[in-house]
Order: C-alpha cells, then sequence, then structure tokens
C-alpha cells in the first residue's frame, strides 16, 4: 500500500510480469528456428500462445486453492495489454516503412538520391517490393482480387473493411494516413 | 475490484474524448504523439481522480482495464494511420467500379506519395538531411538506425519493410 494505492500483487498477476519480462527472450528463441524462419507474423504467434500457455499453467500451479476467476482476469488483461506493446514494436521492425527506409540509409556508403533509395530499398529488393507483398496480403485474406493487372475490392469483405476504415478515419478526424 | 476496472473503463473513455478533440484542434503536435501523450496523461489522471473519490483503490485492476483499452485503440490507431493496405483499401472504394490499375497504384502510393511522405518526415524528425540532390541519415538517426538494426539482428530478423 502507498497511502490509498492498494498495490499488492496476486500470483497470476505477477506471473504475468514476469511472462512480460520473458516474453522478448522467448520470441528471438522462435524466431531463430530453422521452422519458422522469415515467417515473423506466425513466430509472434507461437511465443504468444507459449507465453500465454506458461502463463496460465504456472498460474493454477503455484496458487493454493487453484487461482481465483478475478485474479486470472487482471492478469490476463496485463498480459494481453504487454503483447500489444511488443506486437507494434515487432510489426515496427519487421514491417516499418520508414524504418526500411532508414535502415537502407544505414547500410548505405554515402548519401542516396530518391531514386537510388527506392532501388536499395530493403537491401535491394526496391519499393516495388513492398506494394507487392501489401497486395499479396490483401487477396490473400480476400479483401482485393487482381485480375489481368487490375486490383478490385471484393464486395463481402473488402468493401466493409474500406467502408469501416474511412469511418474510422473520419471519426478520428485524419487527414492524412498511409 | 468492480470499482477499479470501472474507473479503468471511465479513463479510457476520457482518453478516447480527449484524443478525438485534440486531433481537430492540436494538429501541429503530430497525430503519433498526441496519441501516445494523451495515454500517459489520462493515465495517471484517471488513478489520482480515483483516489480523490475513493478512500482505497486496487491499482493493477485500473492499470490493466486502461492499458488494455487504450493500448488496443492505440493498435487500431496506428493501421488507420500508417498502414499502406488500409489506405489503398479506402481509396478503392472512392474509385469508379471499385477497382484501379496495379502499376497506377505503384506509382500514386509507393513511388509519390508514401515513399516522398517518409524521406521528408525523416528529414523534419532531423534523423536525415538533404545533401545536393541526396539523401543521408544525421547523427540522431545514425545511433537510430543502429538501435534498430541491433534490435533487428536480436529477433532474428533480416530486413523491415
Amino acid at each position: 500500500m502507498i497511502g490509498p494505492l492498494d498495490l499488492s500483487l496476486s500470483t497470476s498477476v505477477l506471473w504475468a510480469l514476469a511472462a512480460a519480462v520473458c516474453f522478448p527472450f522467448l520470441l528471438a528463441a522462435v524466431a531463430r528456428a530453422p521452422r519458422f524462419s522469415r515467417r515473423n507474423a506466425l513466430q509472434f504467434l507461437v511465443a504468444s500462445v507459449a507465453t500465454t500457455v506458461g502463463w496460465a499453467a504456472l498460474s493454477y500451479a503455484t496458487t493454493a486453492d487453484g487461482a481465483r476467476a478475478w485474479d486470472l482476469a487482471i492478469g490476463a488483461m496485463l498480459l494481453t495489454a504487454t503483447l500489444i506493446v511488443y506486437l507494434e514494436v515487432w510489426a515496427l521492425l519487421s514491417r516499418g516503412y520508414t524504418l526500411g527506409i532508414l535502415l537502407t540509409l544505414y547500410r548505405a556508403s554515402g548519401p542516396l538520391d530518391e531514386l537510388s533509395l527506392a532501388k536499395n530499398y530493403r537491401t535491394g529488393e526496391g519499393l516495388g517490393w513492398i506494394m507487392k507483398h501489401r497486395l499479396q496480403g490483401l487477396e490473400r485474406t480476400g479483401l482485393v482480387t487482381i485480375d489481368h493487372g487490375r486490383i478490385c475490392l471484393t464486395a463481402v469483405l473488402g468493401v466493409p473493411a474500406a467502408g469501416l476504415y474511412l469511418m474510422t478515419r473520419r471519426i478520428l478526424g485524419l487527414r492524412q494516413s498511409g | 475490484m468492480w470499482t477499479a476496472l470501472l474507473f479503468g473503463g471511465l479513463g479510457f473513455l476520457l482518453y478516447l474524448a480527449c484524443v478525438v478533440i485534440m486531433l481537430r484542434i492540436a494538429c501541429a503536435a503530430g497525430p503519433s504523439r498526441i496519441v501516445i501523450g494523451a495515454a500517459v496523461i489520462v493515465g495517471i489522471a484517471t488513478v489520482v481522480g480515483a483516489l480523490v473519490v475513493r478512500p482505497v483503490i486496487l491499482f493493477w485492476p485500473l492499470f490493466a482495464s486502461y492499458s488494455l483499452l487504450s493500448l488496443t485503440f492505440l493498435l487500431v490507431f496506428g493501421a488507420v494511420y500508417k498502414s499502406i493496405s488500409l489506405r489503398i483499401l479506402g481509396d478503392l472504394l472512392q474509385r469508379p467500379e471499385r477497382s484501379d490499375d496495379y502499376q497506377g497504384i505503384v506509382a500514386r502510393y509507393i513511388e509519390e506519395e508514401s515513399y516522398r511522405a517518409r524521406v521528408s518526415l525523416l528529414v523534419s524528425e532531423g534523423l536525415a538531411e538533404r545533401e545536393g540532390a541526396g539523401v543521408r541519415l544525421t547523427p540522431k538517426g545514425w545511433r537510430l538506425a543502429k538501435a534498430v538494426s541491433n534490435l533487428q539482428r536480436f529477433f532474428a530478423i533480416r530486413s523491415s519493410g
């Protein structure tokens, strides 16, 4: 207790904090497994599931008479919040477009003009790669179809998703995005 | 327990209201700074407010509920604000027949708007500087790039983008 602030930790909250500290090391280990090589999203998913299962098992095993539902819920909320922070950082490191440009400049021996910068982006794959990668993702998730060089929104998923995106942007008052 | 969770939820609603208002009036600060700064300030204000109203407050339930809600919002905000994929979807919706030419999209988003906007952002943030026709990293940009490169090595990430 610090004055009226009750800081007492339940076992499941304590394990959630410990899991949050251990998660980056587990993720780094999973990322090195040849089976998950170059599959960043899968690496994160596997590490997240393993951490959550480990946290739940330890919370049950180390609490006398079993963990209380409330404590488990608070621990789960804390762990999920931490995983969201890691997900943001992970997405930035593995998919960040601006960071990709920054790293291209870092690896270059001298100043790059805009054309060379675009050509050397992502260790030589070029800016066209990002477009191909993003459009493949949209097509795989059923949001667009690509036919003879034309990209078309699908009626079932693409149109509602695009509408929701525009509505959210309007609510937030964002003038520029992407 | 319920009281702490309720304060966490109310704090999040206050945060949402602050963000929506500030994004409209404080354009110069930059949307990312506004949403992250407001999350921290409103979070602290929520704990202080709860302590004023209640004699004892459970910190962890309040912190867990507020942080989970606000971080989920930040996740959605990040996607809406920076995702190229969502931007393409939104623009396709506003085009005739909801479709567009592949090369047109590449030229518009990658080679022009998104790419140039990001290079300008690096320059305006003091991470890069223009030298003649080229762009090079400043010492600040070099330090950040080195840190990012080390983090990528730690997580065995081969390249970003």
